[in-house]
């Protein structure tokens, strides 16, 4: 049987040189350099409206900064975010009329991981909600599901925009085992959120982003 | 994969209280209207019935032509196929047969209720309804072609003003294959060349419309 969390033996970075990006005349940041490997878990954080959510798209390459570059690298040679990213944004992107389990099922056959989804909905919490529309779910069952959605892309950078967001106190600490296993097979995270940064993996950094003076 | 995307999108549609009708009630309105400017004449209106077809034809599959990206790409539903490394040439593919299927098939079926409306012999149902057949993917491409630039924008006008180069030799050709056809059979040159052309839009827009998306989710 297919294991939930696959071993990633491929060694893989994403670095970030000198990005600035802005928003209309709007600068959100400049100059910033990262670089996340395997066992990495990244804590970007900052104010609202401060550019979390647009430095998460340029890092899973779904927006282009206005300067700098990102090179997403896998076994040395350079690739194309889709190889190493699974991004969760702060939306869900569920479509409300589908069933949870349909809406699982939909993504599991794009990845070709049929024979996972229900041990998937089962590692978050969603087994009982197979069956209820996902606009009927609640926001926190929604991220569940988005989180489920992470799993079952068996990438190995996930890339996360406000994962704890309405999330409950059993949620929050789903969420952090769940992160935990994924660093533990050698992935790696980066995670954008308010909450108090936790220690997911030995190598843990903290991105604060502050408005320019 | 195709067929995942063309699953759901069917049951999607299927479960959207009929928006995916307001097509079929437009082109069905566009007929009703037509008859009643034309003073219901059925001598009147005979000779004109084949270019009023296609005109509804054209402009129902048009009202559809933004929805055909606009949900996916505002839920964030495209952006993740992007990530997941399905190929968006594969998407287009799917969203093609997906239009066809939900916005043509059903006006390709109306075509003989709307001819009684005008009191057309049989031959020219079966010339209107192949000509129209034979454009489907054409109309589907430019369709799709359309609302891949369009991308998270409505765009009414924008839409007229892509559409319309396209759909000006669509038109020509396929009302030359209703004459054509009841003049020559299946053998006319005209569908041959309505045949080619759709057949150009298949092979540039699938590619087209894929690179459109790309450079829209970037």
């Amino acid at each position: 049987m297919t294991a939930l969390f696959p071993d990633i033996n491929t060694q893989y970075c994403i670095n970030a040189r000198d990005l600035s990006m802005s928003r209309g005349e709007n600068v959100l940041f400049e100059g910033l350099t990262a670089s996340v490997t395997s066992g990495d878990v990244l804590w970007v954080q900052g104010n609202n409206g401060i550019g979390k959510t647009t430095l998460l798209q340029a890092f899973a390459g779904l927006s282009r900064p206005d300067f700098g570059a990102i090179s997403w690298i896998q076994e040395d040679a350079e690739t194309a975010p889709k190889n190493l990213i699974a991004y969760q944004p702060h939306q869900s992107f569920a479509k409300p009329t589908l069933t949870t389990l349909e809406d699982l099922a939909f993504w599991a056959s794009i990845y070709g991981v049929q024979d996972l989804i229900e041990l998937t909905l089962n590692s978050v919490g969603l087994a009982a909600k197979g069956s209820v529309p996902t606009q009927k779910l609640s926001a926190g069952q929604r991220r569940r599901l988005a989180l489920a959605k992470l799993i079952i892309s068996r990438k190995p950078i996930w890339v996360m925009d406000e994962p704890s967001a309405a999330m409950d106190t059993d949620g929050m600490a789903l969420i952090d085992s769940l992160i935990e296993k994924h660093i533990n097979r050698g992935g790696s995270a980066i995670i954008a959120s308010h909450d108090a940064t936790r220690k997911l993996s030995s190598n843990t950094r903290i991105l604060t982003l502050r408005a320019s003076a | 994969m195709i067929t995942a995307i063309v699953n759901r999108d069917l049951k999607l549609a299927l479960r959207s209280g009929g928006a995916w009708l307001h097509g079929l009630f437009f082109f069905a309105v566009f007929i009703a209207l037509s008859a009643i400017a034309m003073g219901g004449s059925l001598n009147v209106m005979r000779p004109f019935a084949p270019a009023l077809i296609w005109l509804a034809v054209i402009f129902s599959a048009m009202l559809s032509f933004p929805a055909i990206f606009l949900e996916d790409y505002q839920d964030g539903n495209l952006a993740q196929l992007k990530l997941s490394g399905v190929s968006l040439m594969r998407v287009a593919i799917a969203k093609s047969i997906s239009f066809a299927l939900l916005s043509i098939a059903p006006l390709l079926l109306s075509i003989p209720f709307a001819s009684l409306v005008f009191d057309i012999p049989q031959k020219t149902i079966l010339a209107i309804s192949l000509s129209l057949i034979i454009a489907t993917p054409a109309l589907t491409i430019y369709g799709v072609l359309t609302s891949a630039i369009l991308a998270g924008r409505r765009g009414g006008f924008l839409i007229v003003l892509i559409t319309t180069p396209f759909l000006i030799p669509l038109l020509i050709f396929g009302l030359g294959v209703v004459t054509a056809f009841q003049e020559s059979g299946v053998g006319a040159l005209e569908i041959r060349a309505l045949i080619g052309l759709s057949l150009i839009s298949i092979a540039v827009g699938i590619p087209a419309a894929s690179a459109a998306l790309n450079a829209n989710l970037e």
